[in-house]
């Protein structure tokens, strides 16, 4: 079972990306969108979902609240345990850290994928990830930035 | 038609610049998708949000779109774009970004909303091929 964490933006698109692409493979999904925003709501509603609404993007994103972030950790490890989660997923935004560190505390693997967008330098979100250990190394989009250590080049998911 | 469209956030110097586009071209069709954008392109239709941009991206001709995610998008579509970046956000990670794109595949792109025009003007001259770069493997080295 893989455990997509979506958000809105531009995200929201890469995200659905990948998410059809697992759909058309058929395999087991769950998806938790964690920003409220507009893009593509009726096809996130349409999946195996749970909304947990930990990041604003009012100029910019943003996480609510500390509390808010302690009850995404909370409800990752829930969603991880009840649906027999194997790898969390994320493509290039920081709702990934409380749904990493559900996953951490969960003994499950993490994969972050840096956003088509970050061409030449890895957001914020990646460096505090590798930071924390919460992944080993990022899915990086382009090949120019394989270069840097930890970040790996396979391609894209487009 | 001509679609534009800045994003999840505000670009009111993109916006400024559809408007002189219409003054400029007043018979052209503009839809304009604003954001949290404070300028009102008042001369075109125009709408904050949507659920998806999916119909105005299949519908419009040319696409007018902020420096992200959108302008692969609109390529993997099969339009013709005009990207401009929107220097404000973090990093002006969009010009980096659209320069990368643009190393790849030959779009009319700039850093500067008042090229708006003459990119506008310019736009029979780039063909929009998409590039092999474009690949499966990723996926498949992460899923497979």
């Amino acid at each position: 079972m893989i455990f997509v964490i979506a958000s809105g933006g531009g995200f929201a698109w890469e995200s659905k990306q990948l998410i059809e692409k697992l759909i058309d493979d058929q395999q087991p999904l769950i998806v938790a969108y964690v920003c409220s925003s507009y893009e593509f709501r009726a096809f996130f509603h349409s999946l195996n979902y749970v909304e947990y609404d930990v990041i604003t993007h009012k100029d910019g994103f943003k996480f609510r609240s500390l509390v808010n972030i302690v009850r995404a950790i909370w409800t990752g490890i829930s969603v991880i345990r009840k649906n027999k989660v194997d790898k969390v997923v994320c493509i290039g935004h920081a709702g990934a850290i409380p749904f990493f560190i559900a996953a951490k505390l969960s003994g499950k693997e993490t994969i972050y994928i840096e956003s088509l967008t970050r061409t030449n330098i890895v957001s914020r979100t990646a460096r505090l990830l590798l930071k924390m250990r919460l992944i080993e190394h990022v899915y990086v989009q382009w090949p120019n930035l394989e270069q840097l250590p930890k970040l790996i080049y396979r391609g894209n998911i487009l | 038609m001509i679609f534009v469209t800045v994003g999840s956030t505000h670009f009111d110097e993109l916006i400024k610049n559809v408007i002189v586009l219409k003054e400029r071209y007043p018979r052209l069709e503009i839809v304009c998708q604003i954001g949290t954008s404070n300028i009102i392109p008042d001369k075109c239709q125009w709408f904050r949000f949507k659920d998806t941009l999916v119909d105005e991206i299949e519908e419009a001709d040319v696409i007018i779109t902020h420096g992200g995610v959108t302008v692969l998008q609109s390529l993997a579509a099969n339009k013709k774009i005009i990207a401009i970046s929107n220097t404000d956000l973090a990093d002006d990670h969009q010009t980096t970004f659209l320069s990368t794109v643009a190393e790849y595949i030959h779009i009319p792109w700039s850093n500067d909303p008042s090229d708006l025009v003459k990119l506008y003007d310019d736009l029979a001259s780039y063909t929009f091929k998409r590039s092999e770069l474009l690949s499966n493997d990723l996926y498949n080295e992460l899923f497979k």
